[in-house]
């Protein structure tokens, strides 16, 4: 499961309405609670659309905390940033 | 006693977490200091202690806060799991989900939506599931327009979770049309569901 995590709520907002302009299937969850207990709103994403995602928050300037992968047995693996 | 060191200082949240939760998986027995520079960060460490049963020292030093998780035996882990089978195999059956608005608590409208949203996803992560979803009002957009909510309760209905949306609510929104999982309830299923089951849940 990949996840991208914000610095705030009203940034996870905003890219949830940026990432739907742009087409990009996502889901709003809450932070996993491997990631982090207080870190709020995540948007949970296709692993394929990375670059597509990355290039969204870019393109507006979006606090990104990181994108994580959960992996199956619930480690985490930092995507971004790099 | 070994104590091993990590240093975390100048990470964002969630990143000590995540370095420390991975450190601590390659100990077996034994002491490690994370070294935090920010009171979220040190809450956060003393929050994973919690969670994971662990025992903690905790010391402040320059503005740096020093928090040291000691390991005792390997169990903390295994022991965790355990309570948590026993949690699922208790009493959650029966359990009756009545949702009422599409926005979750009161508030601004766009936080509702999207705490709402954020709720019915980890719902369909936490099992056991409810017995049955019942949707009225407002709520009822979240059967028939929010693909995200549909997605996520398709996956609990194909579990067994019935999901009832109330007819007359879906009428006054006039979306009847677009109900896309579960049925279509009328007061008297509502009410039915909420009186045979023991554990009812209003949102």
């Amino acid at each position: 499961m990949y996840v991208v995590s914000f610095a705030s709520t009203h940034h996870a907002m905003f890219a949830e309405q940026m990432l739907k302009k742009s087409e990009i299937k996502i889901m709003v969850i809450p932070t996993p609670r491997q990631i982090d207990k207080s870190c709020g709103i995540s948007i949970k994403f296709n692993g394929t659309l990375m670059d597509k995602v990355i290039e969204v928050m870019e393109k507006y300037n979006i606090d990104v905390k990181g994108i994580f992968e959960i992996m199956p047995d619930l480690s985490v693996v930092v995507h971004y940033p790099k | 006693m070994d104590i091993k060191k990590l240093n975390c200082e100048k990470m964002a949240c969630p990143m000590p977490v995540i370095k420390t939760k991975k450190e601590l998986g390659t100990i077996e027995k034994g002491a490690l200091e994370v070294t935090v520079d920010n009171n979220t960060a040190k809450e956060n460490l003393l929050k994973l202690a919690a969670s994971l049963e662990m025992a903690v020292e905790l010391k402040e030093e320059n503005e740096l806060f020093k928090v040291t998780f000691i390991k005792t035996k390997e169990a903390n882990i295994e022991q965790k799991n355990e309570k948590e089978n026993k949690i699922l195999q208790g009493e959650a059956d029966n359990e009756v989900l009545l949702i009422g608005s599409n926005l979750l608590g009161s508030g601004h409208e766009d936080l509702g939506k999207i705490l709402m949203k954020g709720f019915i996803y980890t719902i369909s992560e936490t099992k056991p599931y409810p017995n049955k979803i019942l949707f009225i009002n407002s709520a009822v957009k979240l059967t028939a327009e929010n693909e995200e909510s549909i997605e996520n309760l398709k996956k609990m209905e194909d579990a067994g979770v019935e999901i009832l949306s109330c007819g007359t609510c879906l009428d006054f929104y006039n979306i009847k049309e677009n109900l896309a999982v579960g049925r279509v309830a009328n007061m008297y299923d509502i009410v039915e569901a909420l009186k045979q089951n023991p554990n009812r849940l209003a949102v």
